[in-house]
């Protein structure tokens, strides 16, 4: 073994290790990528559900299949606060009120996902027991409007005042590599529930 | 040998690169799929709404209409409005030349000739199963589809009465203001001023807008409000005559005015008299049961006036109607007028309205003098006001005016003497709204000109 084949093998090993280390890199740089870009494509399917469900939702405030369940649309919101709401509806479209609750869990009750922020918006029908999916909301925030536009300080002791709606949404992705959690957000800047209008 | 290593490690570095890349894409493209989804059913569910929107208008502007719009280029995509309403422009209700047709879960009244089309998608004939029909409906389907997305709201609409209304004024002349609260669904068909921070409890619709005033200039709407309404205080006496059950006339002249006392009982009868313009003496009292008087609901005085006070117990609108003949066309209460059955304590059938071409008042009598009054009643003085006489208004007595119903007129009227902001004489106003009326009103009780949506599905 000659000089000139110890430096091919040393040569080889420098470039063969650099390749490597680039491997290496580019296999770490891929995983952390996949991370994220499945996180944020998660994340933003998981708005789309979130914020499909809703506006169907919060679009049917005051809505009964049979009209006469509610002839004075103005009572259809019982309660507004800043991340809750429970109002009349027919959710199911079979002429009977139902009343809809929609309020943001604590962050304590999601202690086991790896995002320290996302609790879980609760969507009870009538007197069923909380329940869900943990779809990543860290933020739900409701901001209410009158007939005239200004808008409604809380406590709001008579929620018929209610005309227009904002709804502020912020989901992040439960898990994410080195937790650079992807975060998305979301507004509806008013939403009007057709049927507070009628009559 | 070197160069053989060299090109598998460039393929295989390819290669890495590549499923990378297209993992990287396609989870590019899915996110961007996701939005346009999103894009889609939120496009196609706008012009489902502006259907929906563009034939509202069309019944607002003509009760009769049930044209529709089929496939229509709007907005990149196309809408289909189903239209269903058997009111004429005189607002009889009618089905002849139409059939009912279940569309997609809902029962239409659609004319004989679009059938044909409407079985060819699918549809079947008869109503919907397990739904009754009401034909005073009228119901927009408004079908929007935007790149093969379709989206379908559907609006129901009913006739309005004005006996919804908690009070309605054409103009209104003594601004609502600071520590007055309306209750029910008001509706002034002018601009409506404000003073400070009147309470409206039920929706307010004004045609002119709103113009508020005061410090602060802050009125509480907690039913809402809506502006650019155009609800005209007529309606035509001519429906109401013919459903009429009894039309008391002058029986010597029928070109002069009649008086009738209409005085009702708590056990469901009503004792009634006559007195023709001119005449002095008046027929005498017959007492009969309301139900074999005024099936129907309705008592018609022509060129009359009414002179009424009791207990109601029943479902019955009285009418005044003027018909040219100055000085007719008033209703008087002459004492307390109430339900054998209050509503506000329980259920109730018992439901009056009071129908006067020009004026309803409370008539300063004996009866009426030194005491608050009660009046359980849907009113409306088509050319006038409500109020109490003047001698009640300025008497030295403080009382209250309970009004359980509504009060639709042509302007405001005054109830009491006040010294600057507080009443010190006279009948304090002091009404609830009934909100039975909502839902079910006086026996053939006048309609506004226009449908009303109540329900709005989407």
């Amino acid at each position: 073994m000659g000089f000139s084949t110890l430096l091919d093998i040393l040569g080889s090993s420098l470039i063969g290790g650099i390749l490597l280390m680039i491997l290496f890199s580019v296999q770490d740089t891929t995983v952390k990528n996949t991370y994220n870009y499945g996180g944020e494509l998660i994340v933003q399917q998981n708005l789309v559900e979130v914020v499909q469900l809703l506006e169907h939702d919060f679009k049917k405030i005051g809505y009964c299949k049979d009209w006469t369940q509610i002839p004075d649309p103005s009572v259809s919101i019982i309660s507004a606060d800043t991340s809750s709401i429970r109002f009349l509806t027919d959710h199911n479209d079979d002429g009977i009120v139902d009343t809809l609750r929609y309020y943001l869990g604590p962050t304590s009750a999601l202690t086991a996902t790896p995002n320290p922020r996302d609790r879980m918006l609760y969507r009870v029908i009538n007197s069923q027991t909380p329940g869900g999916s943990n779809l990543g909301v860290t933020r739900f925030r409701l901001k209410y409007f009158n007939a005239l536009g200004a808008e409604l300080s809380f406590p709001i002791t008579n929620p018929g005042q209610i005309y227009t709606m904002e709804i502020n949404i912020n989901i992040e992705s439960t898990i994410a590599y080195n937790n650079e959690f992807s975060t998305i957000y979301w507004r509806q800047i008013r939403l009007a529930a057709r049927n507070l209008r009628n009559r | 040998m070197g160069g053989k290593a060299a090109l598998f490690l460039v393929l295989g570095f390819s290669m890495i690169m590549l499923v990378v890349g297209n993992n990287f894409t396609s989870l590019t493209n899915r996110s961007l799929d996701n939005f346009t989804k999103y894009y889609k059913d939120t496009q196609a569910y706008n012009i489902a709404v502006s259907g929906a929107n563009m034939a509202a208008n069309q019944i607002f502007w003509d009760r009769s209409y049930s044209g529709g719009y089929s496939n229509v280029s709007f907005s990149g995509g196309t809408l289909t409005v189903t239209v269903s309403n058997n009111t004429s422009s005189t607002g009889t209700i009618s089905q002849a030349g139409k059939t009912l047709v279940c569309h997609r879960g809902t029962t239409l009244s659609l004319p004989n000739g679009a059938v044909a089309a409407h079985l060819a998608h699918g549809d079947v004939l008869g109503a919907c199963g397990g739904t009754a029909y009401d034909a005073t409906l009228a119901t927009i389907v408004s079908e929007g589809t935007f790149m093969n997305v379709t989206k379908t709201v559907i609006v129901v609409l009913q006739p309005s009465s004005f006996a919804k209304f908690g009070n309605y004024y054409s103009s209104i002349s003594a601004l609502p203001a600071t520590g007055d609260t309306f209750h029910g669904p008001f509706h002034t068909n002018g601009r409506l001023d404000t003073w400070g921070t009147p309470v409206f409890l039920g929706k307010v619709t004004t045609r002119n807008g709103l113009r508020a005033l005061g410090s602060p200039p802050n009125p509480q709407f907690l039913g809402g409000y809506q502006s650019g309404v155009d609800i005209p205080l007529n309606f035509d006496t001519t429906n109401m005559r013919s459903n009429a059950d009894v039309i008391f006339r002058n029986t010597a002249n029928q070109t002069r005015g009649v008086n009738v006392r209409l005085y009702f009982n708590a056990n469901g009868t009503v004792t009634y008299q006559t007195q023709n313009e001119g005449s002095s003496s008046w027929t005498a009292a017959q007492t009969t049961a309301l139900t074999t008087l005024a099936p129907n609901g309705v008592l018609y005085a022509d060129k009359g006036n009414i002179y009424t006070k009791g207990t109601v117990n029943g479902a019955l609108t009285i009418v005044a109607n003027k018909n040219g003949r100055n000085g007719y066309g008033n209703v008087y209460q002459e004492d307390q007028l109430q339900y054998a059955a209050n509503p506000i304590n329980g259920y109730s059938d018992d439901m009056l309205g009071i129908i006067a071409t020009e004026n309803i008042r409370i008539q300063d009598n004996a009866n009426t003098r030194r005491k608050s009054i009660i009046t359980q009643a849907s009113m409306f003085a088509m050319n006038g006001n409500i109020r109490p006489e003047d001698g009640l208004i300025t008497q030295n007595f403080l009382g209250d005016w309970h009004i359980l119903g509504g009060l639709i007129a042509s302007t405001t009227g005054v109830t009491a003497t006040y010294s600057g902001s507080t009443p010190v004489r006279g009948l304090r106003f002091n009404h609830r709204y009934d909100n039975r009326f909502l839902l079910n009103v006086p026996p053939s009780f006048p309609q506004t000109k226009n449908f009303e949506v109540v329900s709005w599905y989407e």
